[in-house]
């Protein structure tokens, strides 16, 4: 008998012993469905309490903040809207390669996930510091940076790329979504003619132009360095500022229409091997709703129900509709709200 | 090998995120252990399924509470099921009882030793020869696996489920469930060596 043959009838055997083995065992236990839920509810309960509460800050600051409204003298004279200024100007999306020279090496920055309108830069390139980005009067580029954030540049917009995690924005609009991780070791930093743009784990907008800059909360909290003073825009607000001015500032909601078209650049949702769960949460978040399921138990069959497939280019909500067209599940969209029912 | 590919590589990741407030992660580390930890808790108590929620919720909030301290000094699922026993052992103090006698197979400590090894290192154990202790040895040596190690065996010999079926469930492809099957095969045939000295074949002689 030769060696291979010795090797194949011992594996065949030891196959045999090992089925007979987990046959007199049985199957594990399951665990029921409602000790499950409980068990979850209260777990997640007592891990929520160990994350940092920003709302005692955000409670603060926001009464300082009406008190501030309220005595300081409102301005008339509007800034004008700095995504204007390209639109007259560029048709194409244009890509400048490596501007600086004096570069000493590439450092690779950010991905180009998705291209609307004319697409210059193919996606799936690779941009590095030092390259600008200019999107035409339809075009929008999304990118992926490092740890999986995302910054999308909007039509009209000039944008350089300084490094890995900062960016001066000459004119346009971009929107960065950094996360929902509390912890984080740095921030993202968008410089402006009107100062530095730093995030703290957030959504954000921000439109810039020579003289004016105006920053969009969705979600977290940012800091625009301006005249060596912090003025902090959290989420649901809009802030505005015209140089010499004081910034104006106004709710916004995170699912407010001054978000389509981040969500028009939203780079999609691979949703092979992905839980269902995590496909709606990152539906919630693309379109600025708060994720609600009719009770725990949903939510952890949500979590248990694996997907497979693909939803290619579609919105947030139309992947939505797709995805749980092949589930149990139904959905219903309350304003503010993605509710999933049974 | 660098961290990310080793078991404790993986569970210092989890924690990280989990303790870093990533709600994905959170669920995760639930869906990953919860359900192995209720079963190892009801084992100890006395397959009172209240007893085993009430022990394993206090289990799990403490866990997550203590989640940043994680150093990855033992595997996760170790670290849950050692706050699990003297969790139980509270509760049981506090109902002025003792702790069962009849300790279940993967408290010994050689068999949890073993049990550990199956990612690594000999050892060379007593011995259990009991029938039933052999099935409790056997399941738990399933939750001591990979989940997806120990869903593939089951599939395959318990439910005598086609490599496409195993595949489809675990969410990859026919080639992957092979070699998915065939890990989880080794993983579980180290452990059982380790633990009876001899080849599961050997037992039906």
């Amino acid at each position: 008998m030769t060696d291979d043959k010795r090797q194949d009838e011992t594996t065949q055997r030891d196959d045999a012993a090992l089925a007979e083995l987990l046959r007199f065992s049985g199957p594990r236990k399951p665990v029921p469905d409602d000790i499950e839920a409980r068990v979850y509810a209260r777990v997640r309960e007592a891990w929520q309490e160990t994350l940092p509460a920003e709302d005692g800050e955000g409670r603060v600051y926001h009464a300082v903040r009406r008190e501030w409204q309220q005595n300081a003298k409102p301005r008339h004279r509007r800034w004008a809207a700095p995504f204007a200024l390209a639109a007259s100007v560029l048709v194409a999306l244009a890509l400048v390669l490596r501007q600086a020279p004096d570069v000493p090496a590439p450092v690779a920055v950010a991905t180009v996930v998705r291209v609307a309108g004319d697409a210059a830069p193919a996606v799936d390139s690779i941009l590095y510091a030092g390259d600008r980005i200019e999107t035409g009067a339809d075009a929008g580029i999304t990118l992926r940076l490092a740890d999986a954030e995302s910054l999308r540049v909007d039509a009209g917009t000039t944008l350089v790329i300084v490094d890995r995690n900062r960016f001066r924005l000459d004119a346009g609009r971009v929107y960065a979504d950094t996360g929902d991780r509390i912890y984080r070791d740095r921030g993202l930093v968008i410089d402006t003619a009107m100062g530095a743009v730093t995030d703290v784990g957030t959504q954000f907008a921000v439109a810039a132009g020579v003289d004016a800059v105006s920053i969009a909360v969705r979600e977290g909290r940012v800091d625009l360095a301006h005249d060596s003073v912090d003025i902090v825009t959290v989420a649901g607000e809009h802030m505005a500022l015209e140089r010499g001015g004081v910034p104006q500032i106004s709710r916004l909601a995170p699912h407010d229409a001054y978000w389509d078209w981040v969500v028009d650049l939203s780079p999609g949702f691979d949703i092979e091997n992905q839980s269902l769960l995590d496909f709606l949460r990152w539906a919630a978040r693309e379109t600025g709703r708060e994720l609600v399921f009719e009770d725990t138990e949903l939510r952890l069959a949500a979590m248990r129900t694996d997907l497979h497939g693909s939803t290619g280019d579609l919105a947030p909500l139309d992947a939505v509709e797709s995805v749980l067209a092949t589930t149990r599940f139904h959905y219903r969209i309350e304003d503010a709200r993605i509710v999933i029912e049974r | 090998m660098s961290d990310g590919d080793t078991q404790i590589g993986r569970d210092r990741a989890l924690a990280r995120e989990v303790a870093g407030g990533d709600a994905g992660a959170f669920d995760r580390f639930f869906r990953e252990y919860f359900p192995r930890l209720f079963r190892f808790a009801l084992a100890r108590a006395g397959d009172d399924p209240a007893l085993a929620e009430e022990v394993v919720q206090r289990t799990m909030c403490i866990v997550v509470r203590k989640m940043h301290s994680y150093r990855g000094e033992a595997l996760l699922f170790t670290w849950l099921c050692q706050i699990c026993r003297n969790e139980l052992n509270a509760v049981y103090r506090q109902h002025g009882a003792d702790l069962r006698a009849d300790v279940p197979i993967d408290d010994h400590p050689a068999v949890q030793a073993a049990l550990e090894s199956m990612i690594g290192e000999d050892f060379r154990p007593d011995s259990v020869r009991h029938r039933e202790e052999l099935a409790g040895f056997v399941r738990a040596t399933l939750d001591y696996l990979p989940d997806n190690y120990a869903t593939a065996l089951e599939m395959k010999y318990i439910h005598g489920c086609t490599v496409a079926e195993i595949a489809h469930r675990l969410g990859v492809g026919d080639k992957a469930a092979e070699s998915v099957l065939s890990r989880a095969r080794a993983a579980f045939r180290e452990g059982f060596r380790s633990l009876w000295d001899r080849e599961p074949a050997a037992l039906f002689d």
